[in-house]
């Protein structure tokens, strides 16, 4: 399954809760540039195989390789220092602390120069200019949208070679949704690979190159996004097993 | 009771309530970045207070240089704490109360080395120096210097604190890891780390606590648990993670035992205090300037 030209290389991958498995054995690969889409109903375990990735849980099986490196089960904040981003689930930014700080944040352990802080500061209000306009506001005082915009630039500060992405429409009107994908392509334009989980299944297909399904933790089908979009096994994934409906 | 009297218990109420704020404060700045309270803190003060008669009054170091052996040395005994009784149960993935055992347990140790050693007869420990204790009228006000000092030392030090918190990289990392822990790891903020550094400033602070209480309460080995006690009243009374909370918790509590101390008996006045914290925090549950936790996920 793994190929020469994957960044990120998930291999057999097995982790759950308190030794119970949520996924088995799942394999997916990331190659350079590209856009992944995880897809799967909710509880498909798809934010337990983010979160195993970037090593807020414990994998129990398999590998993870990171631009060829073994980064299994390192811890989080080792790994963001490697290139990994992860935007967890449900726009967890700080929210007490401003805007300025939670990008600063961002950046907390990179032991950058105050000229390359600076640089990188910019480069994330270039990108999102309504981060620079609210950039002393607390967090918590901006909308869902912006909260979500936030988020995507404090993983981005770091200049990431992977970002994930959980959910990142989740809540936001559709308007909000289309601004979400719309900065997604311009991060993919600057090169990073993304592997993007989400609910949105059309809009999340017309944007990345393959995808993954999952179901009850285990991988159902994968394929490029175009074929994919049109197979009943997307039907499948979303309606579950059809013996307990 | 004579305005002169009601003054002066007054007076006597807000020092005592300004000690009971920096225990709580010190219980804040180890709970904040680890959600533990430690409870060996009350044993830390009575430490600051007992070694400080050892240092200044027994050996008779100069106030300053002693004061600071002191808070570097119970600062230290703070992060071994962390080491031995608290970061294992992190490291455990899933999370257990377990330091409610340890933290009582590393308490029980200390307060046993310290009987062993210190026997139980209380000791004078000197005032700040520049201040005294000697009692100064001002119409119908009367107080000593070295309670002024003590209230202005408490305001200064939530101003540091609240600094630190807003303005320093490690003060906002401490604050992000207290929000969100794996939001903070995941922006490569390592919360065990932060959780050393907060008892070890938790221990520290205690430590003033003791040296500057110590004057106006006398040293004595059984101090510890009072005042872990008033420090958790006071906290709980102002609001979990809020300075200026636990401060006016601290001297509200402090002026409440100070005026019933004239129209109650000890028991009695133990009883309205807690009926008083009961009270507020039936009304709200978070304390007077808590707020909700912001999130649980
Ligand atoms: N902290 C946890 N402890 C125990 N079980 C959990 C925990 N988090 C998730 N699970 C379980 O793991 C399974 C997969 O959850 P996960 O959050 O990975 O699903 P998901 O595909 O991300 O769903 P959603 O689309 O709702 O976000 C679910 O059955 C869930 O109940
Ligand atoms: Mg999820």
């Amino acid at each position: 399954m793994s190929r020469p030209d994957a960044i990120l290389d998930i291999r057999d991958l097995t982790a759950g809760y308190n030794a119970v498995p949520v996924i088995r054995g799942i394999s997916l690969c990331v190659g350079k540039g590209e856009a992944v889409a995880l897809l799967g109903a909710n509880g498909a375990g798809k934010s337990t195989l983010l979160r195993a990735v970037s090593g807020l849980l414990r994998a129990t099986e398999g590998a993870v390789l990171l631009s060829g490196e073994t980064i299994t089960n390192l811890a989080p904040e080792k790994l963001v220092r490697k290139g990994l981003s992860h935007v967890a689930e449900g726009r967890r930014i700080f929210r007490r602390l401003s805007v300025a700080d939670n990008l600063e944040l961002g950046l907390a352990r990179m032991g950058l120069s105050s000229a390359e802080t600076a640089r990188r500061f910019e480069e994330q209000y270039a990108l999102f200019p309504i981060l620079h306009e609210k950039r002393k506001d607390p967090a918590g005082a901006l909308s869902g949208g912006q909260q979500q915009m936030l988020a995507i630039a404090q993983a981005l500060i770091r200049r990431p070679t992977v970002l994930m992405l959980d959910e990142p429409s989740t809540g936001l009107a559709p308007i909000l949704i289309e601004e979400v994908f719309d900065k997604m392509a311009q991060i993919r334009a600057q090169g990073v690979s993304i592997l993007l989980v989400e609910q949105v299944v059309e809009r999340a297909l017309e944007f990345v190159d393959h995808a993954y399904l999952i179901q009850g933790g285990r991988l159902i089908a994968d394929g490029p996004a175009t074929e994919l979009k049109d197979s009943s096994a997307i039907r499948k994934a979303y309606m579950g097993d059809v013996s307990i409906a | 009771m004579l305005l002169e009297d009601f003054l002066a218990l007054m007076v006597n109420g807000v020092a005592l309530g300004a000690i009971y704020a920096m225990v709580g404060i010190g219980l804040n700045i180890a709970y904040k970045p680890t959600n533990v309270f430690n409870l060996a803190q009350g044993e830390f003060v009575m430490l600051g207070a007992m070694l400080g008669w050892l240092l200044l009054t027994y050996v008779g170091m100069p106030w300053v240089a002693g004061t600071l052996i002191l808070l570097v040395a119970i600062g230290i005994l703070g992060g071994f704490e962390e080491r031995v009784a608290v970061a294992p149960h992190f490291r455990a993935d899933s999370h257990h109360h377990g330091w409610l055992i340890s933290t009582l347990a590393f308490s029980i140790i200390i307060i046993n080395i310290a009987d062993q050693v210190f026997r139980a007869d209380p000791r004078f420990v000197p005032p700040i120096p520049g201040f005294s204790l000697d009692t100064i009228f001002m119409g119908p006000l009367s107080f000593n210097t070295h309670q002024v000092a003590v209230v202005a030392l408490v305001v200064a030090s939530i101003f540091g604190i609240e600094y630190f918190y807003r303005h320093t990289l490690t003060g906002k990392a401490i604050s992000a890891v207290a929000e969100d822990r794996d939001g903070a790891r995941l922006n490569g903020i390592n919360p065990l780390h932060l959780t050393m550094l907060s008892f070890v400033a938790g221990g520290a602070y205690c430590a003033l606590a003791g040296i500057i209480a110590a004057p106006l309460l006398l040293a004595s080995t059984s101090l510890g648990l009072m005042l872990l006690v008033k420090g958790f009243m006071a906290m709980a009374l102002g609001g979990v993670g809020s300075q200026w909370g636990t401060l006016i918790g601290g001297i509200v509590i402090g002026c409440i035992e100070s005026i019933s101390s004239i129209l109650l008996t000890t028991g009695y006045r133990q009883l309205v205090l807690l009926a008083v914290v009961l009270l507020v925090l039936l009304i709200r549950p978070h304390g007077l300037f808590g707020k909700a936790p912001g999130r649980t996920v």
